[in-house]
């Protein structure tokens, strides 16, 4: 393994592990007012949620090249704001980022909310407690398989991106050039030698850091088998 | 409640479903020379063959895969059904030359490196002294790239400032939605945005002059485990007859046999 490896390498974890801690911060309450909304425009919310699933990620990032040229009120506006381009630099990729992993962060989520949510409330609203601290005390320990779930996937949904980085990123080492991009330009470059030891990295670390998760997280729903959102608000209280 | 609800679902879907399928255009088949030729083709060459293709009663009938020189050569190494590959450098073909899997390589086209854009009667120094981001195709992987990355080096430009495409589409919708001042691309692109689009902004370009950068010689060869050979040479040799490369030479490439000095 040589530098420029160790540099992508990093880059990816650092870039999924903000990824996450940013989806859960603005995901749980997120969830948790989707999960208790009940109005006619929550099948609409929730197919938004679930849109990045759909969109190929190059698609996805095309229009984000559209969406924040310089040219382009937005694009104009984030440079305002942040100073810089909002495409090949690491903000860029890591909105891309977040924006491509929200369904996998989300859904567990709500889901989890949608199944505990009411149980709990009721309880703690018998017992008298508020219920900002019903919430924080006893909701959220009680979904906690489900938080770690949803940080499991987003984490590892970040770490295989591929298409959205190669279209916003511009491919520079230690700013946008993650592991996926790297071990790309390797297979491009015939450099197939390179390619392997870098794959086998990323895959044993992300196995060993995979397994870790599962092994703290005895009651978790693993993947696969969470509830996916559509399908459980079809059969949940929204119908009532 | 549920059961009926799920039959509903059903109903809908089954009615979208079969009202998508009944909309999908039914493909004709028939090929009057028997089995089609595959062609490999290197993107950037893709909507030239098309054109060449298109205008030749004998090949409309040529299935054309493109995809970029690197990928083909590993899915051509890998016993895709590839009848003649054409690559962006000479590099992937003489590889697979080496590895015992195709005929002898032939230079089909030769690519020109040009600045883009470049209003007229500012130079190549200044453009890039102006330039905040240039976009270059990755010349670890793409061979305008690697002609650019010779430039750049002799008129000492800042690396902070590039941005390496995937290959030279890319940097061109780098610099086509703005978010790159300037982007290193080949003339054929340019030409070909310029005919489907129409706009003027696409022929402001600078043309790199040929003997600064090592010439982006592009090669063609046939496979071996290919079952037409005789009609894949056949297909070659129209490549490099006369005619064709004649109409590559208004397309933005440099005919073959053509001398540097040719360069307009």
């Amino acid at each position: 393994m040589n530098l420029p490896d160790f540099t992508a390498l990093l880059l990816t974890f650092k870039l999924a592990l903000i990824t996450v801690v940013v989806l859960l911060v603005l995901g749980i309450p997120f969830a948790w007012v989707i999960s208790r909304y009940k109005g006619a425009l929550k099948p609409f919310i929730e197919a938004v949620i679930a849109l990045p699933l759909v969109l190929p990620p190059t698609v996805l990032g095309f229009y984000l090249l559209i969406a924040f040229s310089p040219n382009s009120t937005l694009g104009s506006l984030w440079i305002t704001m942040v100073g810089d381009q909002f495409v090949f630099n690491f903000a860029g990729i890591l909105i891309g980022s977040i924006i491509y992993s929200t369904p996998f962060v989300l859904q567990p989520l709500i889901a989890a909310f949608e199944q505990q949510g009411e149980q709990t409330l009721q309880t703690t609203k018998t017992l008298g407690i508020p219920l900002f601290k019903g919430v924080l005390i006893f909701l959220l320990p009680s979904i906690k398989p489900a938080i770690i779930t949803a940080a499991t996937l987003g984490f590892a949904h970040t770490l295989g991106e591929f298409g959205l980085i190669l279209m916003i990123g511009g491919n520079i080492p230690g700013e946008t050039q993650v592991v996926s991009i790297a071990l790309f330009n390797y297979v491009e470059m015939l450099d197939y030698e390179s390619a392997h030891m870098l794959a086998g990295t990323l895959l044993l670390i992300s196995f060993i850091t995979l397994s870790l998760l599962y092994k703290f997280n005895k009651h978790n729903f693993r993947i696969g088998r969470f509830p996916v959102s559509s399908g459980n608000s079809k059969t949940g209280r929204y119908e009532k | 409640m549920g059961k009926c609800k799920l039959r509903q679902f059903i109903f809908v879907f089954g009615v979208i479903f079969s009202f998508a399928c009944s909309q999908a255009p039914i493909h004709k088949q028939d090929s009057k020379q028997g089995k089609p030729l595959t062609i490999a083709v290197a993107s950037n060459f893709y909507l030239t063959a098309k054109l060449l293709l298109a205008t030749h009663p004998y090949y409309q009938n040529v299935k054309l895969v493109s995809g970029s020189s690197g990928t083909l050569y590993a899915q051509a190494k890998n016993g895709a059904p590839f009848d003649v590959y054409l690559a962006a450098n000479s590099y992937f073909p003489q590889q697979l030359y080496k590895d015992g899997l195709s005929n002898k390589p032939v230079d089909y086209a030769q690519g020109k490196l040009v600045l883009y854009p470049v209003a007229t009667g500012k130079s190549l120094e200044e453009i890039l002294k102006q330039s905040n981001r240039i976009a270059i195709a990755n010349p670890d992987i793409a061979p305008y790239g690697m002609a650019a990355k010779q430039i750049l080096e002799r008129n000492l430009v800042d690396n902070t400032k590039l941005v390496f495409a995937n290959n030279v589409s890319q940097a061109f919708q780098f610099v086509d939605t703005g978010n790159v001042d300037t982007a290193f691309l080949a003339q054929s692109l340019l030409y070909h945005a310029h005919q489907q689009s129409k706009r003027a902004q696409y022929s402001q370009y600078l043309l790199l002059p040929l003997d600064t950068y090592n010439p982006i010689m592009q090669q063609a060869t046939i496979m071996l485990n290919s079952n037409k050979q005789a009609l894949a040479q056949d297909f070659l040799e129209y490549l490099v007859s006369k005619e064709v490369q004649e109409g590559i030479a208004n397309m933005g490439y440099l005919a073959v046999n053509q001398k540097l000095d040719d360069n307009k």
